[in-house]
């Protein structure tokens, strides 16, 4: 297993430089970051001065090695609007993000069994159908606009919790809701295809013929194998949380990695930008890689090789 | 409305002037800063520009709690506060739409990092709210001694909040950084500053290389007080982190991208100030900050988008507040690479009649903009001349005069503009491009995201475009911007505007400097080089509870005045 993780790993840095080149390559061709910068009054000189500070007057293929060789050498550049270390500014924002995407994940995981378990045990009810159009919604919900309505509603019309901003644990109710929106309802749609599926095994016919009371056959011999492919499709939606993260956190003003990475866009950034992407690349195929491995010592029939 | 009027009327001259901190505080004290509420919406048709300098069209009445006068010289610094405010914890949070990068002034000239650092760093000399004029602030006064020198004199007892003297030694200092700033390359070419003469302990003499009157209007924009040790201690980056100045607040917390704290000075030269502690929460999404202004958690919202005045309009708990902005829409011509038909000034004029600027402001403004007037200087500019008319909207005139330039059956236009850089750009470049079709000019409409519309504007192949710029109210700034070989030239306006705009921008005397703006303005606006749009309105949301918010020209965020309930 050690050879194939090494494997997997040599095989992530090809990825990574694609995506990177990829990005580097997206971001020039939206504009010239120094006009951005130094707004509309900036003289020529000005310009030109920038472009030459930053390396921006180089040709591309330049500009791109010397973007490798400092990653290489953990450097991932500094912001040009900030003028501060691209890790520096990620770092200050990660632990916003992370505990968004965190409370995103248990809610759904909570929320998504709960629910998905009802709904396999009650497949074909009139709540199962409720359940099952409601999951519906929130898969097809944008997530900006399901964040304004609750904002409106919940925050303006009720009054109960703050509008945005990060503080206490009212502050996080709202982004939470709006980011697990997907998640929770991609974990009822699973776990309750899973359930079902499971409740069908021949092991829980003969549970139930030994006489194990119904409660201890969900628990013990259903939900718990059922849990398992769910938490690792779950880990494998990572990637939906950070593209969720930049609109939720740009709608409640959280201060995490997501608004940091519009922010970047909009103002062509380009160290933040190619840094985020790169990052996030790099913590997805993590992820992913983390998730197969789980998945042999899981299950002892799976064998990498 | 903008205090020049007055030495117009008295016949003054400015160029000895002595900002008088006394008179300043008994017309602060007698005008109660509840006077001259802006004048409900006229504005449209053409004598617009004969009538006395009262502010134009600030659709929605500005409320009782709001102080709109201020416009005196001197007038800006308030009456000293009472000691019993160190008793006050106060508090006042504000939403703002931007994370600042910096609190560096020298660093940047961004209006909305300036709304935060304003209350921790003061500067020698301010833009009165209205941008019209200039006033003194640490600087108790400011005079002309000859044409190349600028003489400061100084307030005394003031100290920066490290224990550093404010003295002629830091002005110094600090005049060198602006002068030599990146940020301010714009406003002060390289061979204009000489050097900063500490004269004695609070007198500071600018020695400037050649006549450059702008300089007061820089200073008014940089300028600002640096304690000259830890400055250059700590280094440009990590002042720009942790500020120290001289004014109301100090810096207490700053979370990226959430919010920043500023604590009173309770040691602040001119009294306590009344509000113990200012958040500044950063809101970027407009709904979400006017939904946190509804629901109270902020009490002032900066620059909110057209769509939130009826929502604001409709609140019992909340004001909304326009002032006269200064970003400028107009369509600029290319005349050098443009279609033949530009080149006669008969179609430029036709194109400035064909447009209904009255129409846009209370559609697509919802009332909440100012027609330009037929020149490029806003109402409430120094440089502005009362003696033009705005061109009135006349679809015949218009296609007469097309005729009689020979293009009764139109011509070919491309007209770019860009789209989601300025709140209503696209809505505006539709509806103008719609007028423009009407008078039988084949408009062919290019909307431009902005990257690639600066692109190609640094390329020279844009064409006639419109476009929102946002200049200091200095009128130099403005005015020389579209002398020959300048940046924003996209028409040649002749020998004559270039002289007198350079000839303007030596004079230290006011009356003569405005003497030639004056001319420079009609050279524009019977030889458009633009069509004239409108001025979008600044809109704050204000909660009742704040008193004494004065909105600025210049969108910076002031809260000497400040308190609340």
């Amino acid at each position: 297993m050690l050879a194939y993780a090494i494997r997997r790993i040599l095989i992530a840095i090809p990825t990574l430089i694609g995506i990177t080149l990829i990005t580097f390559l997206l971001v020039r061709v939206t504009g010239d970051p120094a006009r951005f910068v130094l707004g509309d009054t900036a003289p020529p000189s000005a310009i030109e001065a920038f472009r030459a500070e930053h390396g921006l007057d180089k040709p591309l293929p330049v500009q791109f090695v010397n973007y490798l060789a400092g990653v290489a050498r953990g450097d991932l550049g500094t912001s040009l609007r900030y003028q501060q270390p691209v890790l520096t500014l990620f770092a200050e924002r990660l632990p916003a993000t992370i505990q968004l995407g965190l409370s995103a994940y248990i809610l759904a995981l909570l929320v998504g069994v709960s629910v998905g378990v009802y709904s396999a045990l009650r497949a074909g009810s009139p709540l199962d159908k409720v359940i099952r159009v409601s999951v519906l919604f929130g898969q097809a919900v944008p997530g900006f606009y399901l964040g304004l309505v609750l904002i409106i509603v919940v925050a303006v019309g009720l009054g109960w919790l703050p509008t945005g901003g990060r503080g206490g644990l009212s502050h996080l109710v709202l982004p939470t809701i709006t980011l697990a929106s997907y998640l929770v309802a991609f974990s009822v749609r699973f776990t309750r295809s899973v359930m079902l599926d499971v409740l069908h095994h021949d092991y829980i016919r003969t549970a139930r013929a030994k006489g194990v009371a119904e409660g201890a056959v969900i628990r013990r011999h259903a939900l718990r194998n059922a849990l398992i492919p769910l938490v690792t499709v779950l880990a494998l939606q990572s990637s939906v949380v950070f593209s969720g993260a930049v609109v939720t956190e740009t709608v409640f003003s959280w201060p995490g990695i997501g608004r940091f990475a519009l922010q970047a866009i909009s103002t062509r950034d380009f160290p933040v930008i190619q840094g985020t992407v790169l990052i996030l690349t790099a913590f997805v195929v993590l992820v992913n890689l983390i998730v197969d491995l789980a998945y042999a010592y899981l299950d002892p029939r799976i064998r990498y090789s | 409305m903008g205090q020049h009027w007055k030495w117009l009327l008295t016949g003054m001259s400015r160029r000895r002037f002595v900002g008088g901190a006394l008179a300043a505080t008994l017309l602060a004290a007698c005008g109660g800063g509840e006077s001259t509420p802006t004048a409900t919406g006229e504005g449209s048709g053409g004598s617009g520009g004969e009538t006395a300098p009262t502010a134009t069209a600030a659709a929605p009445t500005v409320p009782a709690n709001i102080d709109t006068s201020g416009s005196t010289n001197g007038g800006l610094v308030p009456p000293k506060a009472p000691e019993s405010n160190l008793q006050s914890t106060k508090q006042l949070t504000v939403g703002m739409s931007l994370d600042p990068t910096t609190l560096n002034p020298v660093l940047t000239t961004t209006a909305a990092y300036q709304s935060i650092y304003a209350q921790i760093l003061e500067q020698l000399v301010i833009f009165g709210p209205d941008g019209g004029s200039v006033s003194p602030w640490l600087a108790e006064s400011f005079e002309w001694v000859d044409d190349t020198t600028l003489e400061l004199r100084l307030r005394q007892g003031i100290s920066f909040t490290n224990g550093e003297p404010f003295d002629a030694e830091s002005v110094k200092f600090s005049i060198d950084a602006f002068a030599a700033a990146k940020a301010y390359a714009f406003m002060i070419p390289p061979d204009v500053y000489k050097e900063t003469e500490v004269v004695d302990e609070y007198t500071a003499r600018v020695h400037l290389n050649r006549p450059y009157a702008p300089f007061i209007g820089f200073l008014a924009r940089g300028g600002a007080a640096l304690p000259p040790k830890y400055y250059a201690e700590v280094g440009e980056d990590a002042f720009g982190q942790q500020p120290i100045g001289t004014g109301p607040f100090v810096l207490a917390e700053w979370v990226k991208d959430d919010h920043i704290t500023l604590k009173r000075n309770d040691d602040y030269w001119n009294g306590p100030h009344p509000v113990a502690t200012v958040t500044y929460r950063v809101i970027p999404e407009d709904t979400a900050r006017l939904a946190a202004l509804e629901t109270g958690e902020i009490d002032l919202a900066m620059l909110l988008p057209v769509s939130a005045l009826n929502r604001l309009n409709a609140s019992d708990t909340v004001d909304a507040v326009t002032h006269p902005g200064l970003r400028k829409f107009a369509l600029h011509f290319d005349t050098k690479t443009g279609p033949e038909a530009l080149k006669d000034k008969r179609v430029r004029i036709a194109l400035n009649l064909a447009v209904d600027k009255q129409a846009i402001v209370d559609g697509i403004f919802q009332g909440a903009a100012d027609p330009m007037e037929g020149q490029w200087e806003a109402r409430q500019e120094f440089g502005f001349n009362p003696n033009i008319s705005m061109f009135p909207y006349d679809v015949e005139q218009a296609k007469a005069l097309l005729a009689e330039a020979g293009y009764a059956d139109g011509f070919d236009l491309q007209v770019t503009y860009t789209v989601g850089r300025y709140p209503q750009d696209k809505e505006l470049g539709e509806i103008v491009c719609d007028y423009i079709k009407q008078v039988g000019v084949n408009v062919i409409q290019r909307p431009l995201e902005y990257g690639t519309f600066t692109s190609l504007r640094q390329e020279g192949t844009l064409g006639s475009h419109q476009w929102g710029l946002l200049l200091p109210p200095e009128p130099y700034f403005n005015y020389g911007n579209f002398v020959q070989g300048s940046a924003y030239e996209t028409h040649d306006l002749g020998d004559e505007y270039s002289r007198l705009v350079d000839e303007a921008s030596r004079r230290t005397d006011l009356d003569e400097q405005l003497a030639l703006y004056h001319q420079a303005a009609q050279i524009m606006h019977d030889d458009p080089p633009m069509l004239f749009l409108v001025i979008p309105q600044d809109i704050y949301g204000v909660s009742k509870r704040v008193r004494g918010f004065q909105p600025r020209t210049d969108q910076v965020l002031w809260l000497f005045t400040v308190d609340v309930d």
